[in-house]
């Protein structure tokens, strides 16, 4: 999958930025290893406290213990000392899932939105799982190092130059460590009670978005050739599986009352495709969005911010219209007016955006942009 | 002359050729400084590099501190966010599609916006727009940029510098071509 192929390459892509780690210990693997551990660690913290900062992360209660949830049911199945998974969502559009060596994953709004039951949810989670619990990162980073030639298998063995030249490179490692997580991952969500079926039901979902991007960003023959040979793959030990009447072993959430758990992330998506201009899959994931809830004045907010932006029309009615809801839903929630008082100060009606504007500043006197309000205000006046 | 030093004289060439390519790349840039678009006064010792649709100044190199104003034209996507400036946005949403740029870009890390506030840039209605940040080395770099739209472009000065010693050093400098800043008639 180009999107989890692509997050592990960019984990990885940390991993290389390290120095060399130089094995002045000698013999002592643990050690040497507890080390690279270590800095990896250091390094995906930083990189999680970079997200943290720039607002990238969701916040939302009920869908954080929503995603530990599926998280734990996953871990009874996993033979494992290290620490849980840690499952967080950053407000991306793009589909993607990886995982730091500490532990963190994350999954995208992205993702999120484009997915039809907790089953392959569950799938998503459990393929970054055996990534963690596998330690592919650390994995990797030897892969990547050739020169320090110690065995992860046997720690009293040294790779000799012959062997080395046999290992695999590292591009096709990464691909082995994908098709080891689809397989090891199939069989923690078959263990938690989910139906392994559904694995292919993610994949799928993840072929058709790289169809619909194609000459896009997530479009690459090498991206395509690996998620097809993982749908291969994952054919053939679905078919040498028991076979099951479709039906999973525990209640999981599908349908609207699936997309009910997932809602703050199809608000927080569309918000992201607003920032991106991407009005197409803003509207798709607002009408998701008020299917579950049509009395939320954040969606006829940033509806009307779509009707508005896509249109640049100061005049356009559906915007309006969508902003007057927002107000109707609940008078106290401020940014429908801001919105709708730049769009009465470009079409010129000074009147009606200094109402709307001066009506803001009242519910937010503290407002971040206040100072361009009330220079705008100025212009009012003017 | 043997083959080998045929060989060493031209690789001389090529070396003085493109180091003097290079040199002619950055030129002396103090003073009266007047393009199509806008004229500014530079101080004195500075270096001037000019490419497509902008200009840098610079006195210790441009890793440690330049200052730089672009003349972009206003449908051109930001290169990270896709983003777009339009002729209609006001100075709030013009600073807005700016930090989304720069919180897409996944070269600044630890951005964190200090200022965003509306401002007159020779007369003009515009933002100025405050921010620190780590570059891929690790060095906290530090921003002033004043933006403005002038139909049809977007036009900004921005000062950068290493927040250690450089940025406070030339601050001054920045805010007297801040001052000389004007458009032109056109």
């Amino acid at each position: 999958m180009k999107p989890m192929m692509m997050s592990t390459l960019i984990g990885l892509l940390i991993i290389l930025f390290i120095p060399q780690f130089s094995d002045a210990a000698g013999n002592d693997y643990h050690k040497g290893n507890r080390s690279i551990q270590k800095q990896l660690e250091a390094f995906a913290q930083a990189e999680q406290q970079d997200f943290e900062q720039r607002g990238l992360l969701l916040q939302n209660q009920d869908l954080t213990e929503y995603l530990t949830k599926v998280t734990e049911k996953l871990r009874t199945g996993a033979a494992s000392f290290r620490p849980g998974l840690r499952v967080l969502v950053l407000k991306h559009t793009s589909e993607d899932a990886f995982v730091y060596p500490n532990g963190i994953c994350y999954l995208s709004t992205g993702l999120l939105t484009c997915l039809d039951n907790e089953d392959q949810l569950a799938m998503a989670i459990a393929h970054e799982m055996v990534h963690y619990l596998q330690q592919h990162s650390l994995r990797a980073y030897y892969q990547s190092r050739p020169s320090l030639q110690i065995s992860l298998s046997n720690p009293h063995e040294r790779v000799s130059s012959e062997d080395q030249k046999k290992e695999r490179p590292l591009p096709n490692m990464l691909i082995s460590v994908e098709l080891e997580a689809d397989r090891e991952g199939l069989r923690l969500l078959a263990a938690a009670g989910y139906r392994s079926t559904e694995a292919l039901g993610l994949m799928k979902h993840l072929i058709t978005i790289s169809e619909k991007t194609a000459g896009g960003a997530i479009d690459h023959p090498e991206v395509r050739a690996t998620l097809n040979r993982r749908i291969e793959a994952l054919t053939s030990v679905l078919a040498e599986a028991k076979p099951s009447d479709g039906k999973p072993s525990v209640p999981v959430a599908e349908g609207t009352r699936f997309r009910h758990l997932l809602a703050p992330a199809f608000l927080a998506n569309a918000h992201a495709a607003i920032t991106n201009e991407n009005w197409g899959l803003a509207k798709e994931n607002i009408d998701h969005y008020l299917m579950v809830d049509s009395e939320d004045p954040k969606a006829y907010y940033l509806l009307g911010e779509i009707f508005w932006k896509k249109s640049r029309d100061p005049n356009n009615q559906k915007a309006l219209d969508s902003f007057r809801r927002a107000i109707v839903l609940n008078a106290q929630y401020a940014p429908p007016y801001r919105a709708m008082g730049l769009m009465h100060l470009k079409a010129g009606r000074t009147g009606k955006a200094r109402d709307y504007l001066e009506t803001y500043l009242a519910l937010i006197p503290g407002a971040d942009e206040r100072l361009y309000i009330q220079q705008y205000l100025n212009l009012c006046e003017k | 002359m043997n083959r080998h030093s045929a060989i060493l004289i031209l690789i001389c060439i090529c070396i003085l050729h493109i180091s003097n390519g290079c040199a002619t790349l950055w030129k002396a840039g103090s003073g009266e400084i007047e393009t199509e678009h806008w004229a500014v006064e530079i101080p004195k010792d500075w270096m001037r590099l000019e490419t497509g649709d902008y200009q840098m100044f610079s006195k210790y190199g441009p890793y440690l501190q330049y200052f730089l104003i672009q003349t972009r034209l206003l449908d051109r996507p930001f290169r990270r966010s896709k983003g777009k400036m339009t002729p209609d946005m006001l100075p709030h949403e013009a600073a807005q599609t700016l930090i989304n740029d720069l919180r897409a870009d996944p070269g600044i890390r630890r951005l964190e916006v200090t200022e965003n506030r509306p401002v007159l840039v020779n007369g003009h209605m515009g933002f100025k727009l405050c921010y620190c940040y780590q570059d891929a080395l690790g060095v906290t770099k530090q921003t002033h940029l004043y933006g403005m739209i002038s139909k049809p472009y977007f036009i900004s000065l921005r000062y950068t510098a290493a927040r250690r010693h450089y940025f406070d050093e030339n601050l001054a400098d920045f805010e007297r071509v801040l001052k000389s800043f004007r458009l032109s008639p056109t």
